[in-house]
């Protein structure tokens, strides 16, 4: 639908704050993949990048080259893709995304049937283009990879936009620590007569608590005082899934769209 | 910086890239030729006097170029198509806005100047043939001075016929494909159309209603042979009738049948085409 492939229902899409419709000229200035990279298995790659350039005006032969240095083909362009790794066809999708140089780069599901070296390839290759100052807007279910890929989330559940937010802002442990003590029990009895550990709970061994003021030193004064001595106490971090979780509503295994 | 400019030319020269890069386009082409070349050659020529050497040689050529450019544009067609929405292409080009109208006026005119190119190619071929072969066969250099030029016209009637059959494969090879959505719907529809025509008879006499074979004045194939046929012009040379109808259908009636089916799958492809949503 962003894209023009299909069409609403109702409502609209605005890309670059141009209307997107089906044959609409903004989309020239995006460059898209789309889940698994479709391309042409009887042609070489450089072949490829060229039958997709010609339709929009073609592109010199050196920007064929420095497309394919940036996503790591130029020793196998001449070969035919349907020889291609699915991590190799992945980065052939990505540089015929970036042909004519778009201003925004669409990937949905880019790390999709990578094993994890050609996941670690992927991400370092939106890393480069994000470096080099490119837009990118990744769609995808792999939480652990939006959270190693991305600076900023959107998070939608059936249809609902649920949180624009950076990263960091959304992994920030909302005031939480986690505590090691030798008795974990007596020191979670201690804090849980307090309001602001209420919330207080053992994970793994560890005690999960807010503290009296927001701040680790005073939790950790606490329960020295009360002769609960720490072994460690750390600013308890979330990854992208616990928050999606939690503001999904849904638990882990169950369906979410 | 490169910016996109889609058009038409662009679009038509990457599919013309697409479509000559595909081995299956050329081994199909040669296969027909060398299937049928000689046996046209050796059913069809006469080699009795200059006029009637030259006319059937010309009636030769077009039935090698019908069959093998034939079938070579109808799976070619299907192909070009069918693999956009197997391959998951179309929604690459489509999402890079090349635009449906664009992309698909591209496939059609790359598949007709690929049939028209060797359609050339066998027109000169021909003529070349009958222009040097006939003083040595009939052992005088005045041999083609017995051939009439009604004999050299029919080979550029003859072209215009083939290009009705270009029209009509491709018209064949992408209706199958856009609306089957896939190569290999597109592939059976372009390999089985003609032959599924071609039953019509056989299927008639088995049931007991040799009427029914009326019914080939509109079939697609049916029109394709007889059009070529009745275009001739001249009188006859005494070739044999290979292309003649199982009933009886004029030049007119051969052409408003082609066209109409021409004009129906080209507008049933188009309108799948440019108004379904992609989802391959």
């Amino acid at each position: 639908m962003l894209l023009g492939l299909v069409r609403p229902t109702s409502g609209s899409v605005e890309i670059l704050g141009q209307p997107v419709s089906a044959d609409a000229r903004v989309l020239t200035r995006v460059g898209a993949l789309i889940e698994t990279p479709a391309l042409y298995g009887y042609l070489s790659g450089r072949s490829n990048l060229r039958a997709f350039a010609l339709p929009l005006g073609g592109v010199p032969g050196r920007r064929l080259d420095e497309i394919l240095d940036l996503v790591g083909l130029r020793d196998r362009q001449r070969d035919r893709v349907r020889r291609y790794s699915l991590g190799m066809k992945q980065r052939l999708g990505v540089a015929v995304a970036l042909l004519h140089d778009p201003e925004l780069l669409v990937l949905d599901e880019p790390a999709n049937g990578l094993d994890p070296a050609g996941i670690v390839e992927m991400r370092m290759l939106l890393r480069r283009l994000a470096d080099a100052g490119r837009a990118i807007f990744v769609s995808s279910h792999a939480l652990a990879e939006v959270q190693h890929v991305c600076d900023r989330v959107a998070i939608v559940n059936r249809g609902r936009l649920l949180a624009v937010s950076p990263v960091a802002d959304l992994l920030g442990g909302g005031g939480e620590f986690e505590v090691r003590v030798d008795r974990p029990e007596t020191a979670l009895a201690l804090v849980r007569r307090y309001e602001w550990g209420r919330a207080a709970r053992l994970a793994g061994g560890l005690l999960v608590t807010g503290s009296p003021t927001g701040r680790g030193r005073d939790l950790l004064h606490l329960l020295v005082e009360a002769g609960v001595h720490p072994d460690a106490v750390a600013e308890r971090t979330r990854d992208l899934e616990d928050v999606f979780l939690a503001m999904t509503g849904t638990e882990s295994g169950s369906p979410v769209r | 910086m490169t910016a996109a400019d889609p058009t038409f030319v662009g679009a038509t020269r990457g599919e013309i890239g697409k479509l000559c890069r595909q081995a299956m386009v050329w081994g199909l082409l040669a296969a027909g030729v060398l299937s049928a070349g000689p046996l046209m050659v050796a059913g069809i020529v006469r080699w009795d006097a200059p006029a009637r050497y030259v006319a059937s040689l010309s009636v030769a050529s077009q039935g090698t170029y019908q069959y093998a450019m034939g079938l070579t544009l109808l799976l070619a067609a299907a192909r070009l198509m069918g693999m956009e929405f197997s391959a998951g292409t179309l929604r690459v080009l489509l999402a890079r806005g090349v635009g449906r109208p664009r992309l698909l006026a591209a496939k059609v005119t790359a598949l007709c100047l690929l049939g028209l190119i060797v359609l050339a190619v066998f027109e000169a071929a021909a003529l070349a043939t009958a222009v040097i072969s006939t003083p040595l066969l009939f052992h005088s250099p005045d041999a083609l001075r017995a051939v009439p030029w009604t004999v050299w016209a029919n080979f550029g009637l003859e072209g215009l016929a083939e290009m009705a059959t270009i029209a009509a494969c491709v018209a064949v090879g992408f209706a199958g494909a856009v609306l089957g959505r896939s190569l290999a719907f597109g592939l059976v529809v372009a390999a089985g159309f003609f032959p599924a025509e071609s039953f019509v008879v056989p299927l008639a006499y088995t049931i007991g209603r040799p009427d029914l074979v009326k019914v080939t004045d509109w079939l697609l194939g049916r029109n394709l042979e007889t059009l070529s046929h009745h275009l001739r012009i001249g009188p006859p040379v005494g070739y044999p009738n290979t292309a003649g109808p199982l009933s009886t259908a004029g030049a007119e009636h051969a052409a408003i049948v082609v066209l109409v089916y021409v004009l129906a799958l080209g507008a049933l492809s188009a309108a799948l085409f440019l108004r379904r949503d992609v989802r391959e």
